[in-house]
């Protein structure tokens, strides 16, 4: 009898012989490929299928409260919150393999009258858990980290691309001599703020270049793809001035053109609206003749100007300048050589008489052409010449104002003190009214100087600015229907510094 | 359409991506042995 119980020895050492090494082999293969294979579904259901059971991130970066209303780029937060999202969701397949494994091994040994059986299975099997598991982790340890380098390659990329972006988009500007200023707060634009172009939305972006909302284009929080720069086509949104306490609509597309502002100064009544009025209805005159193309920039300078051909033609007075502060009429003006944007300031002559009111004519410093306009008849070295006949006849439209001394150095110390380089700027200086004190035959200045007394005038005007020229204007209509040829000249001298070259040849 | 459901919906193509990229580099990886 005994000699069969050592045969069924020798075989049970036999069977453990082959089972504990099969166990322990079966298990550390299975955890082995198991664990990455875990890992890597768990990656593809953050990643790619997102099924519904899928369970919440346990992290999620939300974007700064006082940021734009946009979802965050993909690299810019959301693409670490994944990485971790599949540690974790891999780690719970994982840990349900180990339970799985857990359950076989403690079965193993609760197999009632089958245990001697099972049991080197059970041993195998935990070894091979242990050893298989230890490899498992190790290569799932080389996935994490290759798909954390998959997305730190990206995260950068996309960085680099957004500096090149911006970059390349700022040196646009530049070689196009791009400066934006708003017309209402009269500060330079940095870049526009955007509305949702989406008709149901009003949320306002503030600063819509590449950066952590996206790099080429970004998402609005209700979901509208909006473009990131100008380069890419962002001036067709609604554009509004990103500078906080101003946000005014700014309807010009800004951005896609460079601007010109030119303010208008002088003394009360010097006519500078009416100057204003001539030179919109000149390029009115040249836009009906297909030699350019002027369009109102925004409605509210429709509104105010589209009145100007028509009183230019009925030869009616302009009403009086308001004292607050001026907005900006902004003309868009399209030639053959590309395209414009004037942004005309005509603010009231009270606000050239002290200092506190020109202070706040911010946008002075932002226009290197200035016009001077100057009444000749306020001019009382030059009225004291006038016949008494022609005194009477023009008195009702003498201007009253002081002195255009006074104006041209208040607003002259007021350019200068805003850090304006008056040795690159240039000054026009209008005689207006040329319609009624007669055409001159000759010099303007050696009139200026001889006739009106304003030599001061004249040699300051010459040593504080790069160049300056003197006009005189008539800003009345002919019998024609055609402005006085005198605002054309003054307007080719004035846009010709500025590249543009308007009808009639070069002043 | 909710924030979430928003954000699915404008990372979907880029996870996808992102995982694509990841599943390569991971050949490219166990392949390099077999480069080298």
């Amino acid at each position: 009898m005994w000699v069969v119980y050592i045969f069924l020895f020798i075989i049970y050492l036999g069977y453990l012989g082959i089972a504990l090494p099969a166990a322990t082999a079966a298990g550390g293969v299975v955890y082995a490929i198991g664990l990455p294979i875990a890992y890597l579904r768990g990656l593809g259901r953050v990643l790619a299928t997102r099924p519904r059971d899928l369970p919440a991130p346990p992290r999620w970066p939300q974007p700064p409260a006082d940021g734009d209303p946009a979802l965050l780029q993909y690299f810019y937060g959301p693409a670490r919150a994944d990485a971790e999202h599949a540690v974790r969701v891999a780690y719970r397949s994982c840990q349900e393999l180990w339970e799985m494994g857990g359950d076989l091994i403690s079965d193993s040994f609760e197999a009632d009258d089958a245990t001697w059986f099972t049991w080197p299975l059970g041993v195998g099997g935990a070894i091979g858990l242990a050893v298989g598991s230890l490899a498992g982790g190790l290569i799932v340890g080389v996935l994490a980290v290759i798909h954390l380098l998959v997305v730190a390659i990206f995260a950068i990329l996309v960085r680099v691309l957004g500096t090149a972006l911006r970059v390349v988009d700022t040196a646009m500007l530049r070689v196009k001599n791009v400066k934006m200023v708003c017309p209402h707060c009269y500060e330079r634009v940095p870049y526009p703020a955007y509305d949702c172009p989406s008709a149901t939305c009003d949320k306002r972006h503030r600063d819509v270049r590449p950066g952590k909302y996206g790099i080429v284009r970004r998402r609005c929080q209700c979901g509208t793809p909006m473009n990131t720069l100008l380069l890419l086509g962002s001036s067709k949104m609604p554009a509004f001035c990103p500078h906080r306490g101003c946000e005014h609509s700014l309807e010009h597309r800004p951005g896609e053109a460079p601007e010109i502002v030119l303010p208008f100064f002088g003394a009360t009544g010097a006519g500078k609206t009416r100057l204003l009025y001539s030179m919109v209805t000149q390029l009115q005159a040249w836009t009906d003749k297909g030699q350019l193309k002027a369009e109102f920039g925004d409605s509210s300078t429709a509104r105010e100007l589209d009145v100007a051909g028509t009183l230019m033609r009925s030869g009616a007075s302009t009403i009086g300048t308001s004292i607050e502060l001026p907005r900006a009429s902004v003309i868009r003006l399209s030639l053959k050589k590309g395209t414009r944007i004037l942004q005309l300031y005509d603010a009231a002559g009270e606000r050239f008489y002290d200092t506190d009111r020109t202070e706040e004519l911010r946008y002075l410093n932002k226009a290197r052409t200035f016009i001077l306009v100057i009444d000749p008849l306020s001019v009382e070295a030059f009225w004291l010449q006038l016949p008494a006949g022609i005194q009477e006849e023009l008195r009702p439209v003498r201007s009253a104002a002081p002195s255009p001394d006074l104006a041209y150095q208040q607003t002259h110390q007021q350019i200068e003190a805003m850090g304006v380089p008056l040795k690159k700027a240039r000054l026009a200086i209008v005689f207006s009214r040329s319609d009624l004190i007669g055409t001159l035959d000759g010099d303007v200045t050696e009139w200026a100087r001889t006739e009106l007394g304003l030599g001061n005038l004249i040699r300051s005007t010459m040593q504080n600015f790069r160049e300056v020229r003197y006009f005189r204007t008539a800003a009345i209509m002919e019998s024609d229907g055609s402005v006085d040829s005198s605002i054309a000249e003054l307007m080719r001298w004035v846009m010709a510094r500025e590249g543009v070259q308007l009808p009639g040849g070069t002043p | 359409m909710t924030t979430n459901s928003i954000e699915e919906a404008s990372y979907r193509r880029t996870r996808r991506f992102v995982y694509a990229a990841t599943l390569v580099a991971i050949v490219f990886v166990l392949a390099l042995p077999l480069l080298l």
